[in-house]
């Protein structure tokens, strides 16, 4: 093959052929066997490199598509984690709110059914009586450290289990013959039998330095606590540890702990719990502390 | 801030290519001052079509990358067809867009790297599948596809799976020396004297010489697998 034919055959693959080029090229494709052939043969060459420069290429760009792929895969999996979390995070939040964050119901439940015939708490030292002011003390505040574990029937549950008006020898009424007993045994009597309410009312017939005083006003607490309605009974536990006069500090201060439990004032509950939790002279430490527990 | 391609070793020699980017670690990166591969910059890229002319796959690989979820959300959007397809269509069309600036057909852009390629790309779709979903809108890759007759010839013709198994085979017999020769003449359309110095050849003579044997030895590898 002369260098010649060489030069018209690869300008005609670059499509570089002149007109006259271009038919002299299929005169000599239509005459010239050889040269046929060898246009054929250039043609099989280019045809090759093109081929395995191609597969070279291509394989090179799927591998790159699979790793893109593979990471766009990872990162969507990774994705799909983070909206299931971010969901399920939203649920419980749900949840919780649906719960805790409701605004407490403004009927008082029914106050929970109370044994009231058992004493088998400490005797308290013997105390020593005198006037104190009446309970206008500051009004316990609304549930503001609630925590997210003790809902509502839970609350009521723990007070239940724990909560015993408290009875002791000292409370105990001594029987007087036929004579009507005078208010401050009637209403001692009352509150011994479990009468709440009528140990309420009757409180309220006590002479005005009975009604002052912290021991009296501490039974008229356990009644206001019996009969549902803790915030006022707190208000007067408060106020009978504030004094620190009356026999009954550690049982009011216990109950103190349950009335603020009972109203959702957790955070109060949990500091006072831990209080009794720590002191060595009360007897309900131990009720404190499972309580504490059992709140966290 | 450029854009980094990973180059092998050898294409460290090409000192012309030099002279369009710096290096360090083996990490080619284009100079601030040279168009950048971002959504427009590669279009005006007289340097990309350059690194491409000159072999420089790993310019493609960027391309690639960069328009490839476009083009699947795009063509996804068009034609009804899975992933593997798109895929291809896409690999085809970047080697179309290498081919073309590989041998001095594509040496401007008349449309940015983006249009040329999907329009490729989708043609070769078109051609698989003939099926499209309603389009209610018109792109500048429909505008250049009715416009510019260059877009008919893809996707081109290819020999039957038979005849392409045997011109592979015979281009993996080949010498390494010989498969580059040949790549650089008959692929990247280089000249007798830009392969002269590219391979450090004493003289053309010597280099038509070698190419004269390789391919001499190729057609004979067909003649062998043809069973002539």
């Amino acid at each position: 093959m002369e260098e010649q034919d060489q030069e018209l055959i690869e300008r005609y693959f670059r499509n570089a052929l002149s007109a006259a080029e271009q038919a002299e090229l299929e005169r000599r494709v239509a005459s010239d066997a050889g040269f046929r052939l060898e246009l054929e043969a250039q043609r099989k060459v280019r045809q090759a490199v093109r081929l395995r420069e191609k597969k070279e290429v291509l394989e090179r760009l799927a591998q790159r598509g699979r790793e893109l792929d593979a990471r766009e895969k990872q990162n969507g999996g990774k994705r799909r984690w983070w909206l299931a979390g971010g969901l399920i995070l939203l649920l419980v939040l749900l949840a919780w709110w649906q719960w805790n964050g409701k605004p407490a119901a403004t009927k008082q439940e029914p106050p929970p059914v109370l044994s009231g015939q058992d004493s088998t708490q400490r005797i308290p030292p013997p105390d020593t009586p005198r006037t104190t002011a009446p309970p206008d003390a500051p009004a316990v505040k609304k549930p503001e450290n609630q925590l997210p574990v003790a809902s509502r029937d839970t609350r009521e549950r723990l007070f239940a289990a724990h909560f015993k008006p408290y009875k002791d020898e000292s409370l105990e009424p001594s029987l007087r013959g036929d004579d009507p007993p005078p208010p401050p045994e009637k209403f001692r009597q009352l509150y011994w039998d479990g009468q709440y309410p009528e140990a309420l009312s009757q409180f309220e017939n006590l002479p005005a330095a009975a009604r002052e005083n912290d021991n009296e006003l501490f039974i008229k607490a356990e009644c206001l606590l019996a009969t549902g309605r803790a915030d006022e009974a707190a208000r007067i536990f408060e106020l009978i540890l504030k004094n620190d006069r009356s026999r009954y500090t550690d049982a009011a201060a216990w109950h103190l702990a349950l009335a603020y439990l009972k109203t959702g004032d957790m955070g109060r509950a949990k500091s006072r719990l831990q209080r009794i939790s720590r002191s060595n002279a009360s007897p309900w430490r131990a009720d404190a502390a499972a309580l504490l527990t059992s709140i966290q | 801030m450029g854009v980094r391609f990973t180059l092998p070793d050898h294409y460290y020699a090409t000192t012309r290519w030099s002279k369009a980017v710096y290096y360090s670690n083996n990490i080619l990166t284009f100079s601030p001052n040279y168009p950048k591969l971002g959504n427009t910059g590669l279009t005006d890229s007289a340097e990309i079509l350059r690194a491409l002319s000159e072999g420089h796959t790993q310019v493609l690989q960027s391309l690639y990358e960069q328009h490839r979820p476009d083009f699947f959300r795009w063509a996804g959007r068009r034609i009804e067809c899975g992933r593997p397809e798109m895929e291809d269509a896409w690999q085809e069309a970047v080697f179309a867009f290498y081919e073309q600036a590989a041998s001095r057909k594509l040496t401007a852009f008349r449309y940015n790297a983006r249009t040329w390629l999907f329009a490729v790309g989708y043609r070769k779709l078109l051609n698989q599948r003939r099926k499209t979903k309603w389009i209610f809108w018109k792109d500048e890759i429909d505008d250049a596809l009715v416009r510019d007759p260059v877009f008919q010839q893809f996707p081109g013709e290819e020999p039957g799976a038979e005849e392409q198994a045997s011109l592979l085979a015979s281009m993996e017999e080949m010498s390494t020396q010989c498969r580059n020769l040949l790549r650089q003449r008959f692929f990247l359309e280089k000249s007798i004297p830009e392969i002269q110095q590219l391979y450090d050849y004493q003289s053309t003579n010597a280099l038509s010489v070698s190419l004269s044997r390789c391919l001499k030895r190729l057609k004979e590898l067909f003649r062998e697998k043809a069973g002539i």
